[in-house]
């Protein structure tokens, strides 16, 4: 095994960007971190692990925003981005396990702060929400949902402005969008149909599945070398996978990937020596309870980090 | 009210304090409405800002017109409280503003975003934001803006020029 760069590895036990599971209760994705890490994965790459607390989710609206858990969020992403920012400064690379999508803001952030610039942003859903496209009043808005709007400065200032970022955390421009399942359709166009007319770069799940996980990352990867794009961030929702192959996420759909797919995606796009650092998301041990789908999901993880690890 | 009032910032967040604290003093104001229909309205009035909670908030409290105005004019005095608190933790401000007389409570967050100061709140389906502008020593500029649309477009419902006088 040859590792070239120190692994640190980030556990982030957050559900705060859900809303809560059909028993009414906080969803258990803040459990999926310590399962992968009990796996031993983490001793074999010889990662050092920082773990941040499990945080307390809040069933109630809090002060001053319409986003479920808004300020426990933010409170989450700083305290996130500042182990990212001192793993990248300290010459490690992090890999982020989450966890919901609302960390992927504590994730950039510590990056842009390490001078990271750019998002691949690979999931079954676009997660484009945002104050312009649904009725505020109608419920609170949930993060994992929002979380590539927020990403690109779209949303409520809580979760777009940080101190010492003047700008959003990732340019539209420097946004690439991977997996979207529903792209086309009518549940598309009525939920966030405007992405299209922003700059986010969009590969739709059934593109990707029609060109093969190969080409879509030869793809991103030349639109990254244009810009000349050297410090990248890497977001993983496991929702990308077929709900064939895993069920245990919040929104499981099809089509989706496989996991022999998934593997071939971001071992290609991780090859090219332009990430920093990446993260995994969304897998709820809670709908897995003989935790069926943790080893290949693991595995997974265990192979991206050698990988980016190598760059 | 001595356990109310504080003469300077928290020496633990006296940098962060400045925000509103660059405010405190006592100001004249000039203030200019503009509603949705109808014709604009002008008003003057009196702003006052200060520390207090052991330097940890700001303070301020304004007044349409002033009392001096109102004794001579005999208008009822319209007069708001604002409290500023400053959270550490997620680097934001807190703010809660109390009008008794339109029985109005308000909750926003603010931010530094370059040189101004910019809060937000959520009425409806709408964005407001009020934001502190071109401030210097001797004067403000404050504005309210609405956006109905997502952040798109802005409304200027009102805006407000302070002068120091204290």
């Amino acid at each position: 095994m040859c590792i070239s760069k120190p692994i640190t590895i980030i556990s982030a036990p957050t559900s705060l960007g859900l809303r809560p599971n059909n028993d009414g209760l906080e969803p258990t994705t803040w459990q999926a971190p310590d399962l992968y890490l009990q796996s031993g994965f983490s001793e074999k790459i010889k990662a050092k692990i920082i773990r941040l607390e499990h945080p307390k989710y809040d069933f109630d609206a809090q002060f001053g925003t319409k986003i479920r858990n808004g300020l426990s969020i933010r409170a989450y992403s700083l305290q996130l981005a500042a182990q990212v920012t001192e793993t990248l400064l300290s010459g490690n690379t992090p890999i982020v396990l989450g966890g919901d999508c609302s960390i992927l803001l504590g994730c950039l952030l510590g990056a842009r702060r390490a001078g990271g610039r750019g998002l691949v942003h690979v999931d079954g859903h676009c997660d484009y929400f945002h104050l312009g496209n649904y009725d505020i009043t109608s419920r609170l808005g949930t993060v994992a949902g929002m979380d590539l709007a927020l990403a690109t400065g779209k949303g409520e200032l809580l979760l777009t402005h940080w101190n010492e970022v003047d700008c959003p955390l990732v340019l539209e421009t420097e946004a690439f969008h991977i997996g979207e399942r529903n792209f086309g359709t009518e549940v598309f166009e009525n939920a966030y149909g405007d992405i299209v007319s922003s700059k986010i770069t969009m590969i739709p799940l059934q593109k990707l599945l029609e060109d093969g996980p190969a080409i879509t990352a030869h793809r991103i990867v030349n639109e990254l070398n244009k810009q000349n794009l050297s410090k990248v961030w890497l977001h993983i929702d496991f929702d990308i996978l077929d709900q064939l192959v895993m069920p245990a996420v919040d929104s499981p759909g099809s089509p989706g990937l496989k996991f022999d797919e998934l593997e071939e995606l971001l071992l290609t796009l991780l090859k090219c020596n332009r990430f920093i650092g990446l993260d995994v998301t969304i897998y709820d041990p809670g709908l897995d309870v003989e935790h069926k789908y943790l080893p290949a999901l693991t595995e997974i993880i265990e192979k991206c980090s050698l990988e980016i690890s190598n760059n | 009210m001595e356990l109310l009032y504080s003469s300077h910032p928290a020496k633990d967040r006296s940098e962060a304090m400045y925000l509103y604290g660059q405010l405190v003093g006592k100001w004249k104001t000039s203030i200019r409405h503009i509603p949705a229909e109808g014709e604009e309205r002008f008003t003057s009035g009196e702003w006052e800002f200060g520390f207090a909670l052991e330097g940890r908030a700001v303070i301020d409290v304004w007044q349409i017109p002033s009392r001096k105005e109102a004794e001579l004019t005999g208008n009822t005095v319209e007069c708001g409280l604002c409290v500023r608190v400053y959270d550490p933790i997620l680097a934001l401000w807190k703010f809660t503003f109390h009008g008794p007389l339109y029985r109005t409570t308000l909750n926003m967050l603010a931010y530094k975003i370059g040189n101004e100061i910019v809060q937000e709140m959520f009425v409806g389906r709408d964005i407001v934001r009020w934001i502190f502008h071109d401030i210097t020593e001797e004067i403000f500029l404050w504005k309210a803006i609405r956006s109905k649309d997502g952040c798109k477009n802005w409304i200027v419902e009102q805006t407000l020029e302070a002068i120091r006088i204290v």
